[in-house]
């Protein structure tokens, strides 16, 4: 398994969470199921990462959060974007690309 | 918007904090299901899927713990729980608390005080604009500083002065009764320039200030804003009405303010107090309102200039540009030649940001020794405090110890030993500051007097609460800071190993205690030789011989009897006055003189004396006072040569004002201008004057002191009077020789008014009175020092004792008596003390060297003084090791090494 992604940039950890709630409402569970879908199992999110992320992301007031019941029939808390999220997806998307194009240069180069 | 939403979330997470941790938890516990669920849908069996679920989870209170580490909000929380744990953990010491509490609080304390009392007397600034600008105008020559009492002096400043932006000036006059709301109320304003509030930029609280137009008006008074409050209840419609003033209250100054109406036009500032600190102006009027005043009331009153210097002039320079200006203007007034050119030849500008005043001089030494003694209290309070936190974080040790091996951060336990110190210690500071509130008034009701009121403001304001506030942290650091840090560092083994937690208290800890020990001791040696220096020095100045006999003399103060009344009138009033007071029984002595000894009041004039040449350079300007004849007996003053003066010396009959041709000299004068020769018959005469005739020496009186108990000895003579206050020598009770006075005085003329009566010891108690206080406070700063270092050195050594029981244990078992081991402990207590007395010794001389001067009949090198102090600290210091000296004498041996 590859390296967690809070070894990686915090923001990095954001720009999937957000990424990952782009589809519709989560819960906790279904955000880390959903970004180890997304990232074809390489990032692997644990609760420890997780929650401190999300509880972080909403007093940032990028994600709010509701309980509502779960597959099961169980009571969950579900997170949802808020308008600022997806400002901030756009923004951390935006920076990841340009981190990424000037690595990919940085390598190229002899 | 997005700030907006993190300040919700702030508040949310500070105030609903409850709510979102149960929330929290059940989200937790419900991802921790939805694992298992998931683990159960795979295939696992309960057991199994609980297991894996739990392990990828990771544990429900680590994975809340890190949600709440990185919370919006989290540092207030945990500085929040910290003060909880703190206060828990003190709850159960109460005894350290409150000691700790009160240690503080009394240092503290006895800071701000002294602090709330010099701030407005040293050091804070007028409440004007621009206050560094301002400069108080006087004028200087071969006799010293005086004030200007020319009001021409004045005009010509504010018109000529190119050096000034502005110039202003103030008088005081005497209080005034005036009926407000048919009570009596007392009143005591200043006259002041029209331009005296605009130069200082001051606005008006309501209404308006003076202008210049408002210079000569005779009818217009500007309130102060805490008058206004007290008399007329902050009434806002005050503005318009119209205040009577009456008589002056205090007679014996020439009337100056005829009675009439004035109408009240405005309210100065709230924080404004006048340009003269310790007297806060109920009112303000225009010079105008003196009616034209006479040459007399100028000469008198004096009038204090201030000026605003431009930028960039300097003193130097301000000076010589403005002497010839005061040259010009006394030329053309009436003050004879060589006043002018002793007294009045050049200017004298002194800074005078922080307002003008009387008494800075006066209690600017005794303030500062004060600062320096609480200074000193308050380290010897700190290092008791630092010792008993010491203490206590080493009783921690082994708590700390295991914390620290189990993981948690090293800066997370001084925070918390930090949080600790800094609650007590805001306690302790917030009791001081309250103790404060409290005594500061009380404080200064003890400096005031009737005659000398002294209205400070010594309110709580934010430059006390500032002081304060700097004063506490300075206590953090020392107390709480270098135990905290030192006991929390990671040397964990020999702390694990050791079983006593006691003897994890390491030579550097020790070394520290006692070098704090002997630090106390010293400080306290400082404080109580001081204090003691001062008391001795008190009680010199209490009891000497001033060379008049202190008690059994009533001093009886008239109306000026003599301004409206021919001569004629007032010798009869006053042979008459004598000779029945004298008959009233109980009465030995009775006589007058124009003012009396200690009082303030003096006045001198230049002489030629027969057969006396001045050098060059050198004057004759002698003081001197007319007194009626049996003075020197009624007073006490020995008669050394020649006789007393007569009824015959006064020629009432004389045309010019000089109405007698006699003079008695004191030794000092009579030494200085005739040696060892005989000066009687010689002859004196007044320079100034026309028509002068000599004066024939006719006697020669012992010495006293005239103005000030510490004076040298002075030069003085005594020339007839013809009126003033009465001295009445008498074996009567006070009260009842007053009432007879009085009647007395009622019964030859109802209109004459007797302004006061008081005893002569009474009066010199008044003038001693910062003696009084300084040594009244040193002592008992110097007394709570010798406690508080009492109490630190038993803590010591009670510690000591705890540390060393196995080791007494062994001597015991070894062969030691108990009289061995009390010897040891209290062996180990005097050497202390005795290192503390000797470094402290060093300090006292240097401290009082500092107030030497200040000192009276005693030098500050004293030895009787120092070996005393010395020998009753080492006392204390036995005091002080007795208990825990006897508790390690008893301890068992076997009790003592079970216990290791």
């Amino acid at each position: 398994m590859s390296p967690e992604p809070t070894t990686l940039l915090q923001g990095t950890l954001d720009l999937l969470i957000l990424k990952s709630l782009i589809a519709g409402e989560l819960h906790g569970l279904g955000i880390s199921r959903r970004v180890q879908q997304i990232t074809s199992g390489t990032f692997l999110v644990k609760p420890g990462s997780l929650f401190p992320a999300l509880h972080r992301m909403e007093d940032e007031g990028w994600i709010s959060s509701f309980w509502g019941d779960s597959e099961n029939n169980r009571r969950a808390k579900f997170y949802r974007l808020t308008k600022a999220g997806r400002k901030q997806l756009d923004l951390e998307t935006e920076r990841w690309s340009r981190i990424s194009w000037a690595i990919a240069q940085a390598l190229e180069a002899s | 918007m997005l700030r907006f939403v993190k300040l919700q979330s702030f508040l949310r997470n500070i105030f609903s904090s409850h709510r979102i941790e149960t929330d929290l938890d059940q989200e937790v516990h419900a991802h921790l299901d939805m694992l298992t669920d998931e683990n159960l849908r795979a295939g696992m069996n309960s057991a199994e899927a609980q297991r894996a679920a739990r392990i990828e989870l990771g544990g429900i209170e680590q994975v809340k713990e890190q949600v709440r580490e990185q919370r919006l909000g989290n540092w207030l929380h945990s500085i929040y729980s910290d003060c909880r744990f703190a206060l828990r953990q003190l709850r159960k010491s109460p005894g350290f608390t409150l000691v700790t509490v009160l240690t503080l609080a009394i240092g503290i304390g006895a800071n701000t005080t002294i602090f709330s009392l010099l701030d407005p007397l040293l050091l804070r600034k007028l409440p004007v604009q621009h206050a560094d600008e301002l400069v108080w105008v006087n004028s200087t020559g071969t006799l010293g500083p005086a004030e200007i009492s020319e009001l021409a002096t004045f005009y010509t400043y504010r018109e000529k002065a190119a050096v000034f932006s502005s110039v202003l000036a103030f008088s005081r006059i005497a209080p005034y009764t005036t009926t407000l709301n048919g009570k009596t109320v007392m009143a005591q304003g200043i006259l002041v320039s029209g331009n005296y509030f605009e130069a200082l930029g001051l606005r008006p609280f309501s209404g308006r200030l003076f202008t210049e137009s408002d210079e000569r008006a005779q009818a217009v008074i500007v309130l102060s804003c805490d008058f206004w409050k007290r008399e007329f209840h902050s009434d806002p419609r005050t503005i318009g009405k119209i205040i009577q003033f009456g008589d002056q209250a205090d007679a014996t100054r020439t009337s100056s303010l005829p009675q009439r109406s004035y109408i009240i036009v405005g309210i100065a500032p709230p924080e404004f107090f006048g340009t003269q600190i310790e007297e806060a102006p109920d009112f303000y009027m225009p010079l105008g309102a003196t009616d034209l005043p006479s040459q007399d009331y100028w000469q008198i009153q004096g009038i204090s200039i201030l000026g605003r210097l431009k930028p960039g002039t300097s003193f130097a320079q301000a000076e010589a540009s403005l002497d010839p200006l005061l040259q010009e203007s006394e030329r053309v007034s009436a003050v004879p030649d060589i006043e002018r050119k002793e007294s009045f030849a050049r200017t004298l500008l002194t800074p005078a940001a922080r307002g003008l005043s009387s008494i800075r001089a006066k209690y600017s030494l005794p303030a500062r020794i004060l600062q320096a003694v609480v200074a000193l209290l308050l380290l010897i309070a700190c290092g008791n405090i630092a010792s008993l936190f010491l203490a206590r974080a080493i009783s921690r040790r082994r708590e700390i110890v295991v914390r620290l091996a189990l993981g948690a951060g090293a800066s997370r336990l001084v925070r918390q030993l930090l949080t600790e110190s800094l609650v007590l210690i805001a306690a302790g500071t917030l009791a001081g500051l309250a103790a404060s509130f409290w005594l500061s008034p009380l404080l200064l009701a003890s400096l005031s007097t009737p005659q000398l009121p002294i209205a400070l403001s010594t309110g709580l304001n934010w430059r006390v609460l500032l002081f304060t506030a700097l004063l506490m942290a300075l206590a953090v650091l020392i107390c709480g800071l270098a135990p905290a840090v030192s006991v929390t560092r990671r040397e964990l083994t020999d702390d694990l190993k050791s079983p006593s937690s006691a003897t994890s208290y390491s030579s550097r800890h020790s070394r520290l205690s006692n070098v704090l020990v002997v630090a106390q001791v010293a400080l306290s040696m400082i404080l109580v030789v001081s204090a003691s220096l001062l008391l001795r020095s008190l009680i010199n100045l209490e009891t000497f011989n001033p060379g008049f006999a202190r008690d059994q003399v009533l001093l009886v103060s008239l109306d000026n009897y003599a301004a409206s009344r021919s001569r004629q009138q007032v010798a009869t009033f006053y042979n008459q006055l004598l000779a029945r007071v004298r008959r009233l029984p109980g009465v030995r002595s009775v006589s007058y003189s124009s003012f009396t000894p200690i009082s303030g009041k003096e006045v001198g004039v230049n002489l030629i004396v027969e057969g006396y040449s001045l050098k060059p350079g050198e004057t004759a300007n002698e003081r001197f006072v007319g007194v009626s004849p049996d003075y020197f007996s009624t007073m006490g003053i020995p008669l050394l040569a020649g006789r007393d003066f007569t009824e015959q010396d006064i020629h009432l009959e004389s045309r010019s004002y000089q109405v007698t041709d006699v003079a008695i000299l004191n030794r000092t004068m009579a030494r200085r201008f005739f040696g060892d020769s005989n000066p009687i018959g010689k002859h004196l005469r007044f320079v100034e004057g026309a028509n002068n005739r000599p004066l024939e020496i006719i006697g020669v009186v012992a010495d006293s002191k005239y103005n000030d108990l510490r004076e040298s000895p002075l030069e003085f003579f005594y020339i007839p009077g013809t009126h003033g206050d009465l001295q009445v020598r008498a074996n009567l009770a006070t009260g009842a020789l007053s009432s007879a006075v009085r009647d007395v005085v009622r019964s030859l003329d109802p209109s004459v008014a007797v302004t006061g009566v008081k005893t002569l010891r009474a009066s010199l108690d008044e003038s001693l009175r910062p003696d009084r206080l300084i040594a009244a406070l040193t002592t008992i700063l110097g007394l709570l020092a010798l406690a508080l270092t009492c109490v630190g050195l038993y803590g010591l050594l009670a510690f000591e004792v705890t540390r060393r029981t196995g080791e007494i244990g062994i001597r015991t078992a070894l062969g030691a008596r108990p009289r061995d081991i009390f010897r040891l402990i209290v062996g180990q207590g005097l050497r202390l003390t005795a290192v503390g007395v000797i470094v402290g010794t060093f300090g006292a001389v240097t401290a009082g060297s500092l107030f030497a001067n200040f000192l009276f009949g005693v030098k500050d090198t004293d030895v009787l003084t120092f070996l005393v102090v010395s020998m009753t600290l080492c006392v204390a210091g036995f005091l002080a090791c007795f208990i825990p000296a006897r508790r390690a004498s008893r301890v068992d041996p076997m009790t003592a090494l079970r216990s290791e």
